[in-house]
């Protein structure tokens, strides 16, 4: 059974069915299109109402996939947010309007940082996320694989990597400690992370996938440092694509989240076969996969979801434009330097704030 | 029109394909998302630029192009023996629907070539030009920009070349600057309508006695930056001529302002003090701003950039493209040609 603080829980599925596979969720950015660039940005999303709030494009039918009924297994949603606790109803009623239902749902004790004075943690997230994933895996206690999504706002990609990395057992605890005290994470809050830290398994399953949604157009390179596990994606059809390629989605869960985004989000082939040949650009898909592809398309039945035929012409649009070389998946040396990473990061904020130079002197 | 697709020629041009994949995919951010880009050239390159800098991937395809044409060879000779050049099969996807115009920084000559080759002359127009914009002072219409054509897609022009040219110019002239009736004049070394070239001075009656043209008669050289007339009609390589000198005195005034910045300190003090107006005025007369080259008497949209363009000309490029082929602009001036007198001031 699982063991998930009250307060954070949502829904829990009753009965014996096991859960195969966690998927870890932000909020902002990565299920909702949120702005919060500006103190107006952030009293207006404050102000939202459920219904007026917006999803990342396929977001909804990537998670209808994920938790779609089945017999034999099931996945878990968590949600871990760094919106205010102040937010949750609006959010859970927002959940329910799409016909979702999280496993658990954490968000952020902003208020409480404010009244105790930890004004960094108040903006900070390497603190408060990592806290909360490895409790909520210790919470679980769960050996199952992860699969986490966030987005380029941030620091999602850096805190979920290191995450994973100490999951996986390729970082240590004095790494972890060396990474709390660099991004200046408050000593109780670092206590907790390394408690939680102490308690993983060398034999858990691992973090197999990162999704990052590209909401600010980040340029992909600069997260190949985090290695293949990553993924800058633009749409949900990216990832849907490679949790097919991971043979984590059936090629039917693949062309549901496609469907979804021809009806929800006025998507079209062009953008479909445009999103595929990036990911074969990026080689995080690779000729076999494409080859493989075709040969499911063409035992495939098409649901009524989808306009007839409408697979068979994305395959087709996608062969064109598939790379004429042959594609490989790129090598990796990992884990990454997370200290380097940390003090390159704040070098360049700094560097952008610098003033350019005048057309004399 | 439901979606725009662009054809660019990503080898193109001293700073390519970096600068030009960089401002596809600035491109690519911005705007209502109803316009995608077919970024031909070397797919590995391009690929591995795109990873540099951020972008849209759904608005952007990558076709592969295993050649392309180098700006020092002879164009001719490059087309025909590169056949898949990178411009060449951006404008075989123009020429078969699947983009609906080209834009290129590359080799001028080879584009404007290619160009011919694969898209058919509008009716009456026996050869096409390459219309650019140049700073001036004074506003006429929506902006403070003159026509000048032909710019260099031939080298020399009959009597009624240069009236096919005034009659396009002046099309795309009411298109782009919004003027009913825009002022035309033709470029000549003296006013006196009987003095110069013999083509000229031929190409002189034509223009006055063509009723779809407000001709003002001839300028001089000197009245060019002035900006009283909306078209000027010239030859291609007097057109040429006289747009680089353009470029270049704005180039060679801060030159020379930045020596006297170096030399003495009052003059420092001085253009210290005049810097932001300075700015501005670089901006003004900077060729950057500005974009590429329309080449009209087409029947479709292609931009001719300059080749030593960098990534905001490119940017530039791609937004004038996009305008001309939401004006549908090869229609607009067939039908300006076609159509009725216009009545004279």
């Amino acid at each position: 059974m699982l063991k998930l603080r009250v307060s954070d829980v949502v829904s829990q599925d009753p009965g014996d069915v096991p859960v195969v596979r966690i998927y870890r969720w932000d909020l902002d950015k990565t299920y909702l299109k949120t702005e919060f660039d500006s103190i107006k940005d952030l009293i207006r999303t404050a102000l939202q109402k459920p219904e007026d709030k917006i999803n990342v494009p396929g977001a909804v039918a990537l998670l209808k996939e994920v938790k779609r009924p089945r017999p034999e297994s099931r996945s878990m949603v968590t949600f871990i947010s760094g919106s205010p606790t102040q937010m949750r109803s609006i959010l859970e009623k927002k959940f329910e309007l799409d016909g979702i239902q999280p496993d658990a749902f954490i968000l952020k004790p902003t208020l409480e940082n404010i009244l105790k004075g930890r004004l960094k943690a108040v903006r900070g997230q390497v603190g408060y996320k990592l806290e909360a994933l490895l409790r909520v895996r210790s919470d679980a206690a769960l050996s199952v694989p992860e699969t986490l999504f966030g987005d380029d706002a941030e620091q999602d990609a850096f805190i979920y990597s290191v995450y994973a990395d100490l999951v996986s057992g390729n970082i240590g605890l004095d790494v972890l400690r060396d990474v709390l005290v660099e991004a200046e994470v408050y000593a109780t809050t670092m206590e907790k992370i390394m408690r939680y830290a102490a308690h993983l398994q060398p034999d858990d399953a691992e973090v197999d996938r990162i999704f990052i949604n590209l909401d600010r157009r980040s340029p992909p390179g600069r997260f190949l440092t985090f290695g293949p596990r990553i993924v800058p994606i633009v749409n949900y059809f990216q990832a849907a694509l490679v949790l097919w390629a991971d043979e984590t989605f059936t090629l039917d869960n693949l062309v549901h989240v496609a469907g979804g985004m021809l009806s929800r989000d006025d998507y079209g082939i062009q953008e479909l076969a445009n999103s595929f040949q990036d990911l074969l650009r990026r080689r995080v898909l690779t000729s076999a996969h494409l080859d493989r592809l075709e040969a499911e398309v063409e035992v495939y039945e098409e649901p009524d979801i989808i306009p007839s035929g409408f697979v068979k012409r994305l395959m087709t649009r996608v062969r064109a434009l598939a790379p004429r070389s042959e594609i490989k998946e790129r090598e990796w040396v990992g884990p990454p330097d997370y200290i380097e990473i940390l003090r390159a990061d704040r070098a360049l904020k700094a560097a952008v704030t610098q003033k350019s130079a005048g057309l004399f002197g | 029109m439901d979606s725009i697709t662009l054809a660019v020629d990503a080898m193109g041009g001293y700073n390519a394909p970096r600068d030009v994949v960089a401002a596809v995919a600035a491109a690519s951010r911005q705007g209502s998302g109803d316009v995608f880009f077919l970024l031909v050239g070397d797919e590995v390159r391009l690929s591995d630029l795109l990873y540099e800098f951020g972008h849209n991937p759904e608005r952007i395809s990558v076709i592969h192009a295993p050649h392309y044409i180098g700006l020092g060879e002879p164009a001719q000779q490059a087309l025909e023996r590169k056949t898949d050049s990178s411009l060449e099969i951006a404008c075989e996807l123009v020429a078969n629907g699947e983009a609906d115009g080209l834009v290129s920084a590359g080799h001028p000559g080879a584009a404007i070539l290619c160009a011919r080759k694969y898209f058919q002359p509008l009716p009456g127009i026996s050869r096409v030009a390459l219309a650019s914009v140049y700073p001036t002072p004074r506003v006429r219409g929506t902006d403070r920009l003159g026509l000048i054509l032909d710019v260099g897609a031939t080298l020399r022009a009959s009597a009624e070349d240069l009236q096919n040219f005034a009659l396009m110019g002046s099309a795309y002239a009411r298109l782009v600057k919004g003027l009913e009736r825009p002022r035309v004049a033709l470029l000549s070394n003296s006013r006196e309508a009987r003095i110069g070239p013999p083509e000229v001075v031929e190409a002189y009656e034509l223009l006055r006695e063509d009723k779809r043209l407000n001709f003002y008669g001839n300028i001089e050289g000197d009245e060019i930056p002035r900006g009283d007339y909306d078209v000027i009609v010239c030859e291609g390589f007097v057109g040429d001529v006289a747009l680089k000198l353009l470029e270049g005195t704005g180039e060679a005034a801060f030159e020379l302002a930045r020596s006297a910045y170096d030399k003495h300190l009052a003059w420092k003090t001085g253009l210290k003090l005049l810097s932001g107006g300075l700015k501005k005025l670089k901006t003004a007369i900077d060729f950057e701003e500005y974009g590429g080259a329309p080449l009209l008497g087409l029947d479709r949209v292609v931009i001719v950039a300059h080749p030593k363009s960098g990534k905001k000309a490119i940017g530039n490029s791609l937004k004038l493209a996009i305008k001309n082929i939401r004006a549908r602009l090869p229609e607009q001036i067939a039908q300006d040609i076609a159509g009725a007198e216009i009545e004279g001031e």
